[in-house]
């Protein structure tokens, strides 16, 4: 760990010193319930919000005010003091034991922070009032099917969130169960949830065990897809008579692996089953307790076509049908394999039930190492890094297969899954506009192309395809599916205008990639850039509160049977006098609309925006212009 | 999000050694490389019931058992059932160890009676032996819990708390973790519960991780921001003099920051203690201020400076980043946020001058322009200002390596000796390792550029580990015995004249363990540790590990300094234990005296009474 110091001084170059900065910020941290003050609070300065520079490079400076976090305590009724402050952008958050971590000028949690600019101008910020939620907590225990205490288990809190749209299961929270099978999850926002127990059975051929626990010992990883063998193969437990090795880290072994099915409190197999705990805030529910049974489990085998076009270790999971399903949980599988070098597969452990079998390898980036000696302490060591834009997509086929399975009262032998290559999809990149085109800079991450689910779930694994001195770009493949593209910034003056396919707008609207490559992908930035100001109206007398100004597409259903693909949302906080701005906008016609910052309504909910478009202004912003304008709050209900 | 998940502890360093051995012991296999696709299989079986410590042996379910040895090929498993059986079948004929595993219980080796850490006895099986009836006793865990709580009395969540035991290893105080995780995390009451812990003394510490330096809000601070709120730009006058900031260092209960002075707590086997509270409060952090200038005074810039902890105690981690600072054009340098304590600041740097200092054959030249300062530092909550910390260039250790009996040049094997100085294992890391350097053709050796600081000299002789050709006899500098004594530099002065003695007649003390039926035992562990107590203060130097009989019950020791000893066998071991003077207590009444002339090999059978 010294060695690490050592490089790290190294890399850090000393600094002049310079006259103390005189910015100030004061304030006090409040309960939001209740609004008292908070003894002893802490809140953190947080170091301008992005530490790249605007050509792409880092910049770290030593001077203990401007790098790094700064913490300060508030006295016993939750004031506190920052003194020199340095100019910038600064994030002023709470972050003291006991309370969620909320920034200034969050009205609700989770809701949009408000960084606090210093300059010559205002050196000063005084009256900062910083709200503080509490946590809740969801607490219970977990006994075995012989009434035993179930230790060492992990216990997930699912919260039920709308995202774009549909309602999701998000994971908000784990705890594991101590010797009395007791757990607590706490640090929840307050919301709807679902307690689960999950129960996964790993299986893997003998052949791959064996090879792994070899690659093991001599301290090398098995396999290239990311599922690091050597550490998991520690106990691996051989059913009588069987080509197999079901994996149990021996923490969590509870039985002969697989009698165990995921449960959901009180005793669900499946979400839509499960019983909803609602937590206020700062509320504790008690006795939120799951009771695991013992299920017949079978086994589901078969064959992979096509494995043979494949190198390396292939994993294969399954899939209940309610995570499969958008919006379901992730990492809820039921069970995981690895197919052998014939493509045969085989899971053990499935209880009955309605399953997908899912498969996908993506291939990893194709990095180029970047070796950089440091002599320091009078040692050479030689580190590698890989620079930021020195990250290509590979060029070798994402293989993916899935299939739908449903498991009744025995095993299920004969399955046939075909491995099945992506899509790629590639065009070019234009420039519209009188200034000069900028050269693709191979060091740097602009322009970068790539899909992202239009759903809104991470893709895991996948890589940005980097333009090539032409300004084409092909990317990776990726599987069938709904994407919308996303590009990376350009250097300045240029913003992106509109990303193509076959004509069609991809940039706030879906499209759908099936087996077949798409070629006709139009990325077009320009120097005219779109913004819009103005001012939130103040509405009868007395100080009004911080408003959100919320931007959405006019044409609302639409936006919504789309998908409400987050690109097209925009929201930005109105500043004490009413005035806001946002730039970079698409041209387009938009509906805007001004809310109070702590009304609870959710975006995400298509009732809300409905809502909203009955009240909001309507307002188009062509190529290039700044346009001004002037709202009105307004409160729905 | 997944705030309350807990990380997998990282044993102590000798016990992840004995689990590598055993996982490594396969690659080790002379054989040519196996077909993957079929594991080493037999006829033998092993079978028995896992049960509980206790007069009632009631059976344990769901222990996870692993089998684990050399031709076995990888680790195998089973789960006990309802009625606590396990059966593992298809064994080759072996030498397997077993260990039992349940969240909520102690971990076990099979046959161990000394404690979680032994590796137990290791079963012999032959080949096609039905080994029935194996009764696996393993102890419930014990539980500590409490709350950790602020100055002001409000729960601490997210605070780590670590469990451990404080031993004594060859005159240094070790921090030994319990099992279990790393750190036990509070949750938002501040609660923790440390469960699945074997009986013995612990101590229990708690830190706040993720928060440095806290600058704390005084009542004056508060009152000037308010009135010079009101100005409009400008200059804040009359900022008042901010509070001493302050941070978080680990808290030991009931209630202090050294682990030496922790209260003990005494669990039984599967006992709960409640209570345990501490009160994390924060501490004054000073900042320590100093100049590092050159040999003829001159400032020097861009320097890293360090400031080490000095502790008693080895084997805790610290909590965070030691400070460092960075020489200014000034040569000044701040280190901010420095809790009380005791530091050894450290600076050094790479002469800037091309002239190579003259060295000795074969030296790597990278030392030899090493820049070295030091002082040590008292912290107490004050600001520490005015540290000077002038660069010396490190100064050569010098002298000559004599073989007995040989005369005139050495032979090209004999000048492959190398000589090394490191510093003393519980100085941390405090120092650069210096690497060894070879003796020239007359045995004279230097090593360049040794910064100030305490240090151990050693040698080491070509030839097998196991049975070297040449020990040492003596180490004298200026008359004085340097063996397992430390080497005190002291900036910029060199020292010269050390003289190594090393002899080819080599020690040994071999014999034949027998069991009390005359057949040869080599389950067992051999023990040879210095009759004189005062030496087993001076940790591995003079305490050998134990040796290990090979299958016809022959054991070996070699190179041991001449002497009186004392020889135990024994069934099982911890890690360590010949390191901890207890332990050699308690196997006195059982040991055989042995003298071990200079040169001498000797025989020593020993045969195991009934």
């Amino acid at each position: 760990m010294i060695w690490l110091l050592l490089l790290l001084a190294a890399l850090q170059a000393p600094s002049a010193p310079s006259a103390p900065p005189t910015g100030l910020l004061a304030g006090q941290v409040v309960d939001a319930e209740t609004g008292r003050g908070v003894p002893g609070a802490i809140v953190r300065l947080g170091p301008p919000l992005s530490l790249m520079g605007a050509n792409g490079t880092a910049t770290l400076r030593l001077d203990a005010t401007t790098y790094g976090m700064r913490w300060v305590q508030a006295d016993a009724q939750g004031r506190f003091v920052v003194r020199q402050v340095p100019n910038g952008s600064h994030v002023l958050a709470v972050t003291t034991s006991g309370y969620l971590l909320t920034a200034y000028d969050q009205q609700r949690p989770g809701g949009p922070p408000r960084p606090i600019v210093v300059d010559a101008a205002h050196a000063q910020h005084t009256g900062l009032v910083l709200k503080a939620w509490k946590y809740g907590a969801i607490t219970g225990t977990v006994l075995d099917e012989a009434g035993e205490p179930a230790v060492g288990i992990d216990v997930r809190a699912l919260r039920y969130e709308l995202r774009s749209g549909r309602v999701s299961l998000v994971s908000a929270g784990t705890a594991e169960t101590d010797d009395r099978g007791v757990y607590r999850i706490s640090q929840l926002p307050p919301g709807d949830y679902a307690i689960a127990v999950p129960s996964i059975t790993v299986t893997l051929p003998q052949s791959v065990a064996a090879a792994s626990a070899e690659a093991a010992a001599a301290g090398r990883r098995a396999g290239n897809d990311g599922f690091a063998l050597g550490a998991a193969v520690t106990s691996p437990v051989r059913p009588a008579g069987s080509d197999l090795v079901v994996l149990a880290r021996s923490r969590r072994a509870l039985a002969p692996t697989g009698a165990y099915q995921t449960m959901f409190f009180p005793a669900a197999a499946s979400p839509a089953d499960a019983t909803r705990v609602t937590i206020r805030s700062g509320e504790e529910r008690s006795g939120i307790d799951v009771r695991l049974n013992l299920v017949r489990t079978h086994s589901v085998s078969g064959v992979i076509n096509g494995r043979e076009q494949v190198p390396g270790n292939l994993v294969v999971s399954l899939l209940p049908a309610y995570a499969a399903a958008p919006g379901g949980p992730f990492a809820f599988e039921t069970a995981t394999t690895m197919a052998a070098s014939d493509g045969r597969f085989e899971f053990l452990g499935v209880p009955e039930g309605d399953y997908e079998i899912r498969l996908l390898r993506v291939p990893p980036p194709v990095e180029s190492m970047t070796p950089t000696s440091f002599q320091s302490g009078g040692q050479a060591t030689t580190i590698f890094s890989v620079r930021p834009g020195e990250t290509r997509a590979p060029s070798d086929p994402t293989w993916w297969a899935t299939l739908p399975l449903p498991v009744s009262d025995r095993d299920v032998t004969d399955v046939s899954l075909q491995l099945r290559a992506g899509a790629r999809v590639s065009g070019r990149i234009e420039f519209r506009g009188s200034a000069q085109p900028p050269k693709p800079q191979p060091n740097r991450p602009y322009y970068d192309v790539e899909l992202f689910a239009a759903d809104g779930r991470t893709l895991p694994d996948f890589t940005a395809a980097r333009a090539d001195a032409s300004m084409r770009f092909t990317t990776m493949q990726y599987p069938p599916g709904r994407y919308v593209v996303g590009v990376q910034q350009a250097p300045a003056p240029w913003v992106l205008r509109s990303v193509t396919v076959n004509g069609r707008d991809a940039l706030t609207a879906p499209f759908d990639l099936g087996a077949t490559d798409i070629a006709d992908v139009v990325v077009t930035f320009t120097d005219r850039a779109t913004s819009l100001e103005g001012t939130v109206r103040a509405t009868g007398a007395g100080a009004s509160p911080s408003a959100i100004v919320v931007l959405f597409p006019a044409d609302v259903q639409a936006w919504i049977a789309n998908g409400m693909i987050q690109r097209a949302l925009r929201t930005s906080a109105a500043e004490a006098d009413g005035s806001f701005s946002m730039s970079n906008l698409l041209p387009g016609e938009y509906l805007i609309a001004a809310l109070p910052a702590d009304a609870p309504e959710d975006l995400q909910d298509p009732r809300t925006i409905v809502q909203l478009s009955r009240l909001a202004t309507a307002v188009s912003v062509a190529e290039g212009e700044r346009k001004s304008v002037r709202v009105t709050p307004v409160t729905i209900r | 999000m997944s705030r309350m998940t807990r990380r997998l502890s990282v044993p102590a360093v000798s016990t992840l050694a004995t689990l590598m051995a055993l996982t490594t012991a396969a690659a080790q296999q002379p054989a040519p490389p196996r077909d993957a696709a079929s594991l080493p299989r037999g006829t033998a079986s092993i079978s028995g019931v896992v049960v509980a410590e206790g007069p009632q042996a009631t059976p344990i379910r769901r222990v996870t058992l692993t089998l684990a040895g050399a031709e076995l090929g990888p680790r195998r498993a089973a789960v006990s059932d309802d009625d606590g059986r396990f059966t593992f079948t298809d064994l080759p004929a072996g030498r397997f160890t077993l260990t039992g595993a349940r969240a909520g219980y102690v971990p076990a080796a099979y046959g161990a009676t000394r404690g979680w850490r032994s590796q137990g006895v290791p079963i012999a099986v032959a080949a096609g032996q039905r080994l029935d009836g194996l009764s696996f006793r393993m102890m419930k865990g014990a539980a500590i819990t409490g709350r950790v709580t602020d100055e002001l009395g409000q729960p601490f969540q997210g605070a780590y708390v670590v469990v451990g035991e404080l031993r004594t290893f060859g005159g240094e105080m070790r921090f030994v973790r319990a099992p279990g995780p790393e750190e036990w995390e509070t949750d938002d009451r501040g609660v923790f519960r440390a469960y699945g812990l074997p009986p013995g003394r612990f101590i229990v510490s708690a830190q706040r991780p993720g928060v440095g330096t806290l600058e704390p809000t005084s009542a004056a601070l508060i009152e000037w921001a308010q009135s010079s709120g009101a100005l409009a730009g400008g200059r804040p006058s009359s900022m008042p003099e901010p509070p001493r900031r302050i941070g978080y260092v680990p808290v030991y209960f009931p209630g202090t920051a050294d682990p030496a002075t922790a209260a003990s707590l005494t669990l039984a086997a599967g006992e709960e203690r409640a209570g345990v509270d501490i009160v994390l409060g924060t501490v004054p952090k000073a900042t320590i201020q100093g100049r590092v200038t050159g040999s003829s005074g001159d400032a020097v810039a861009g320097v890293e400076v360090f400031a080490f902890p000095v502790g008693e105690v080895a084997g805790i981690d610290l909590m965070g980043i030691p400070p460092l600072g960075h020489t200014n054009a000034q040569g000044g340098f701040t280190m901010d946020g420095v809790a009380p304590g005791r530091y050894t600041l450290l600076a050094q740097s790479q002469t800037r001058t091309t002239q190579a200092a003259p060295r000795a054959p074969r030296q790597p030249p990278s030392a030899a322009g090493m820049l070295w300062a030091r002082a040590d530092v008292v912290v107490d909550g004050r600001d520490v200002r005015d540290v000077a910390l002038q660069l010396q260039p490190g100064a050569p250790v010098s002298g000559r390596v004599v073989f007995e009996n040989r005369t005139g040049p050495l032979s090209a094997d004999l000048r492959r000796t190398t000589v090394r100085i490191a510093p003393p294992p519980s100085a941390q890391g405090a120092y650069i390792t210096l690497p060894p350097v070879e003796i020239g053709a007359d045995g004279a050796f230097t090593i360049e550029g040794v910064g100030p600081g305490s240090y151990l000299l050693s040698v080491a002789a070509p030839g097998p580990a196991a049975s070297p050709a040449w020990m040492i006899t003596s180490v004298t500098a200026a008359g004085q015995d340097l063996i397992a004594m430390p080497l005190d530099m002291s900036p910029g002065v060199p020292v010269s004249g050390i003289v190594v003695t090393l002899t080819d007649r080599v020690t040994e003390l071999s014999g034949v363990l027998q069991d009390a039926g005359g057949r040869p035992a080599p389950d067992y562990f051999v023990v040879a540790f210095p009759a004189d107590r005062r030496l087993w203060t001076l940790g591995e130097d003079r305490l050998r590990p134990p040796a290990r009989p090979s299958s016809d019950g022959r054991y070996r020791i070699p190179a041991l300094l001449p002497g009186e000893y004392y020889l135990a066998a024994l069934t099982e071991m911890q890690p360590d234990d010949h390191l901890d003077p207890t332990f050699l207590e308690l196997l006195l009444p059982s040991a055989i005296r042995v003298t071990i002339a200079a040169g001498e090999k000797k025989v020593q059978d020993i045969r195991l009474k009934k």
